[in-house]
């Protein structure tokens, strides 16, 4: 895999490069505003909602719970532990990944290729499955616990996993995956030339890194950072089965809705909320998403060959223990899925392995959480990319409008008011699109499942709001909403780089804009657009942040059935639930990863 | 007698091997192969050779991005040896085929990055960086972002970041290759200038003989990984070593005969092979038929490269401009059917299908001198009146190799 448009988080408007001028059908100006307040009502009016209510109190507005909330030490400390953990992370998985990125992109040693791909593994493993796996693994009785205790000869086990350092440790090993990939895709693209025209004007290899390669790298650097930072604030997995009284925003958001207290809730999602904005805010200006602009590109560095044959064997050794290690969270879960439960004591090794918790899945309840999770992330998907698909179609539509005072509306009228009201409305609804694609991207999960509760929990249609909690319609409803910056963005990434002389040839050989549409433009944006529904589509279907807030006993997705049954101990059915997310996320990450080098 | 100012001394170098550092090519293919040249202190030399020939991995070598083969040869700098040397300690600077710019630095930091590890303090360097940027004639670009700048502009920005340290010696790769014609001639006159003003010793690398001949006080050819030949632009196109520099380097026409004669100078005769036999084939008097003479009875005026032996299978190089058009019927030269004019301004190119041969010639001549399908005669430039030219100068009538052995394509 290599970080394409569809994860990178949204960069500073100046920075990304114009939408090009693709003949594509005319768009009445009335479909794109219905499109937009479509796209509003999903994303926009829910947090907007929970902003209202967060000030609105049984006698009237009172800032009176912002007061409480500020008065708390301990939403206070919930908040310092979000941002501190965050950060924390987000320097842990840059000193993991971006040295990794280095050795497999400018060494060469064997078994690069494959333990290069082995090193991008965590990013296929949905955020509880990995967070269980550690629990097998490092936890009080998970096996490297166990092992280690047995050789010491301990009364106990040796460590605790919780709190802080565990939270870390997971984030770490689920994050750095996005500053090795983004790394290296940020050296493949740099110019060997560069370096050796510091060399030739006399740096040596610290100045190099400091003054070139480092600086070029700037960009892909703070996008992988940004990418960390979102994700770790809005973690919820971790720091919900790890933290114990170590409480982050997440967690005290849905502590306090378990607990009774609505308004205080929302308060802390619109403060994770804003913290989640200001992070992005911040981000702005410091190269996110965008490469400075360089004249013409040549060629990567060539890898250099590890020539000592002891230090390629040691390179060797260490980049298969490297593989091992992560490779062991995958490992386990498929171990863990095969013992039965009751049959796993106090034996360092389970004693039984079978396959009868698998059998058990022919039982209608068990069975249950696959078909949720399945149709409900197939329906996400499936509404998220023709939304996202339509949306950046309506952006470039939208924006063809600016200049053009001649536009259909302004003919119709007849009036330049009209024309000038067409220009304007366009020019501005590319943009309004654009951001509402984007906008779930920043916020956390938490945010939104309290929003989407706070919203359809009224039946008030007239103000856009009906009971969907506790039908199967809402969580759907939320994939939808979280998905969409994965499918939107990915269309939209599509079409920048499309080259607009592809559609002008078609236009000049008598293809109609529909035609153009359908064999230029479509085919061309499939591999993206497939990208970002991959994405989705894994999203989804590991989601546990939103599920915890929505569910239903009817509409437990496997997240939820992975949680309860290792809260029973029933560890095996866990697993078993485990390996399959696993495996419908390879099996997505698969499908997708040809559709992208097509 | 002084050594050299730059001595390339054996510079062998072969791709694909282990241990030989990068190179991605064939596996074994050797790309430089024993490269001798000197060059002394302010000359300008330039590489010049086809695609894979081997020059820019010459320049490589020198720069020190790629280590010569185990014992292939060394790199000398007024009598030291850096071969071992890293390329941030060789003192070189070097201008990238696409200028490698660095695009997160403005112009003048750009510039002054060479400058920076020399411990200038702040007022030196921005003179330093204010003079370079003088030198190319882009004064007070200091705060441009490269991004802004035009081709050939960023061009002189990457040769003022490569003069502004002041370095022993320049390497140019293609610089002017990522121009378009308009702006590299403009480009080429400047890059001159700034190259003669500060009288730097440098060596670029080309494919372009025009540029080379432009540029270089000395044009050294390469092909294959061999030098053919090193020497002033007129020695090369006048008195070319080999057949390749003879092709290579300005347009001419290969005829196969054999050498009659003896010594290596004035009128020599070859007989030509094709002609020959399309003469047998048609019977005595053939040739005169199509208003020339038989070709296998032609004696061509030409110097021989080498010395040959009586009746040695050679070649004969001739350039357009040796060659005139006469009319059909002509003792002495070749008959033959004009089958291509082409207008290049000050000259126009014959091409002149010989007749029964199946070969052709280009000539030189002036624009009304014949047209498409005219029954003409070519001879040598000076024989029109009767005298042929010095030998060995352009006027001479063609240039004469031994012909190499043909080599049998494996089935």
């Amino acid at each position: 895999m290599t970080p394409s448009s569809a994860t990178a988080p949204p960069a500073g408007r100046r920075r990304l490069p114009s939408l090009p001028r693709l003949p594509l059908p005319r768009l009445p100006l009335l479909g794109a505003v219905g499109l937009a307040l479509l796209l509003a009502w999903l994303v926009g009016y829910p947090l907007l909602l929970t902003l209202v209510e967060s000030f609105h109190g049984p006698s009237g507005w009172t800032a009176r719970w912002f007061a409480d909330f500020f008065r708390r030490p301990d939403e206070w400390l919930a908040l310092w532990r979000s941002l501190w953990i965050s950060l924390a992370s987000v320097a842990l998985a840059a000193a993991v990944g971006v040295p990794l990125a280095f050795i497999f992109e400018r060494a060469d040693f064997p078994g690069r290729r494959f333990l290069g791909a082995v090193a991008a593994l965590p990013v296929a493993l949905p955020p509880l499955v990995g967070v269980i796996a550690f629990l097998f693994l490092y936890g009080e009785s998970g096996f490297v616990s166990r092992a280690v205790q047995a050789l010491l000869r301990l009364d106990h086990a040796p460590w605790r996993l919780a709190g802080p350092g565990a939270i870390l440790l997971v984030h770490t090993y689920s994050f750095y995956v996005y500053f090795y990939l983004f790394t290296r895709a940020g050296l493949a693209r740099q110019d060997a030339a560069l370096l050796e025209a510091a060399s030739s004007l006399g740096a040596g290899a610290a100045r190099r890194l400091w003054r070139v390669t480092l600086p070029l790298l700037r960009a892909s650097l703070v996008t992988a950072a940004l990418l960390t930072f979102m994700t770790a604030l809005a973690s919820f997995s971790a720091p919900y089965l790890f933290g114990g009284g170590f409480r982050v925003m997440p967690t005290q958001i849905l502590a306090s809705k378990l607990n009774g207290d609505r308004q205080m809730s929302q308060v802390e999602t619109v403060m994770l909320a804003a913290v989640a904005l200001a992070g992005l805010w911040a981000s702005q200006g410091t190269g996110a998403g965008g490469a400075p602009a360089s004249g013409v590109r040549g060629v990567a560095p060539a890898r250099r060959r590890v020539g000592a044959p002891l230090t390629r064997a040691a390179v060797a050794a260490a980049g298969y223990a490297l593989a091992l290690v992560l490779l062991l969270p995958h490992l386990v879960m498929a171990l863990i899925s095969l013992v039965p439960a009751g049959t796993w004591i106090a034996e360092p090794f389970p004693p039984v392995l079978n396959l009868r918790n698998y059998a058990q899945l022919g039982d209608r309840e068990h069975l249950r959480p696959i078909v949720n999770s399945l149709w409900m992330a197939t329906a996400a998907t499936a509404a998220a990319a023709a939304l996202g698909l339509a949306a950046a179609l309506a952006a470039v539509a939208a924006r063809r409008r600016t200049g053009q005072p001649g536009g259909r509306l302004s003919g119709r009228l007849g009036s330049r008011l009209a024309g000038r009201l067409g220009s304007v409305l366009g020019s501005q609804l590319g943009g309004v699109l654009e951001t509402l694609v984007g906008l779930p991207w920043a916020i956390p999960g938490t945010v939104f499942a309290i929003a989407l509760a706070t919203t359809f929990s009224v039946d008030a249609p007239w103000l856009g709001r009906f009971v969907l909690i506790g039908t199967p319609v809402l969580l759907p409803l939320a994939y939808l909403v979280r998905s969409l910056p994965l499918t939107g963005r990915a269309a939209l990434a599509g079409l920048r780089g499309m080259d607009p002389a592809l559609a002008e040839a078609a236009a000049a050989l008598g293809a109609g804009r529909l035609r153009t549409l359908r064999r230029v433009i479509l085919p061309q944006l499939r591999p993206a657009l497939a990208a970002g529904a991959g994405l989705a589509f894994i999203t989804a279907l590991g989601d546990f942040v939103t599920s915890i807030v929505l569910y239903t006993y009817d509409t437990r997705p496997i997240s939820i059935e992975i949680l309860a049954n290792v809260q029973l101990q029933d560890l095996g059915m866990g697993a078993v639930y485990g390996v399959l997310l696993m495996a419908g996320s390879a099996v997505a990450f698969l499908l997708w990863s040809p559709a992208e080098g097509r | 007698m002084p050594p050299p100012y730059l001595l390339l001394d054996r510079l062998a170098k072969t791709f694909g091997v282990a241990g030989t550092g990068t190179g991605g090519g064939d596996r074994g293919r050797p790309v430089l192969d024993g490269l001798t040249l000197a060059v002394d202190r302010g000359e300008v030399v330039a590489l010049l050779g086809p695609s894979g020939s081997g020059k820019t991995t010459a320049l490589r070598l020198i720069a020190g991005f790629e280590t010569p083969d185990a014992g292939g040869g060394r790199v000398l700098v007024e009598g030291q040896d850096v071969t071992g040397l890293p390329p941030a300690r060789r003192h070189f600077g070097m201008v990238f085929q696409h200028y490698a710019l660095f695009p997160h630095l403005t112009v003048g930091e750009n510039v002054a990055f060479g400058l920076e590890a020399r411990r200038l303090d702040r007022g030196q360097v921005r003179a330093r960086v204010a003079a370079a940027l003088a030198l190319v004639d882009l004064p007070g670009f200091e705060r441009r972002r490269v991004g802004e700048i035009s081709g050939g502009q960023q061009q002189r920005v990457a040769l003022a970041r490569a003069l502004a340290p002041e370095p022993r010696v320049l390497l140019l790769d293609e610089p002017l290759s990522n121009l378009d014609p308009a702006l590299r001639e403009r480009t080429r006159r400047e890059l001159r200038r700034a190259i003669r003003r500060v009288g730097i010793t440098t060596l670029l690398v080309t494919h372009e003989q025009e540029e080379a001949f432009y540029l270089g006080d000395r044009v050294a050819v390469l092909e294959g990984g061999v030098l053919h030949q090193a020497g002033t632009p007129e020695e090369l196109y006048d008195r070319p070593a080999t057949r390749f520099v003879a092709t290579f380097v300005g347009r001419a026409s290969v005829l196969p005969g054999i050498f009659e004669g003896e010594g290596v100078t004035g009128r020599v005769r070859v007989r030509l092979d094709a002609p020959a036999a399309a003469a047998a084939e048609a019977g005595p008097g053939a040739g005169g038929t199509a208003g020339g003479t038989a070709a296998g009875d032609v004696a061509w005026p030409g110097v021989a490269a080498e010395r040959l032996a009586d009746g040695e299978a050679v070649e004969l190089v001739v350039r357009p401009e040796a060659l005139a058009l006469v009319p059909a019927g002509t003792a002495g030269a070749l008959a033959g059917r004009v089958a291509e004019r082409r207008y290049a301004g000050p000259v126009t190119y014959y091409q002149v299908e010989l007749t029964g041969t199946g070969l052709e010639i280009e000539v030189a001549a002036g624009a009304g001198a014949a047209a498409p399908g005219d029954e003409v005669a070519v001879a040598p430039a000076a024989a029109k009146d009767g005298a042929a030219g010095a030998p060995g100068a352009a006027g001479a009538g063609g240039r004469i190799f031994r012909r190499a052995p043909v080599r049998k394509e494996p089935a």
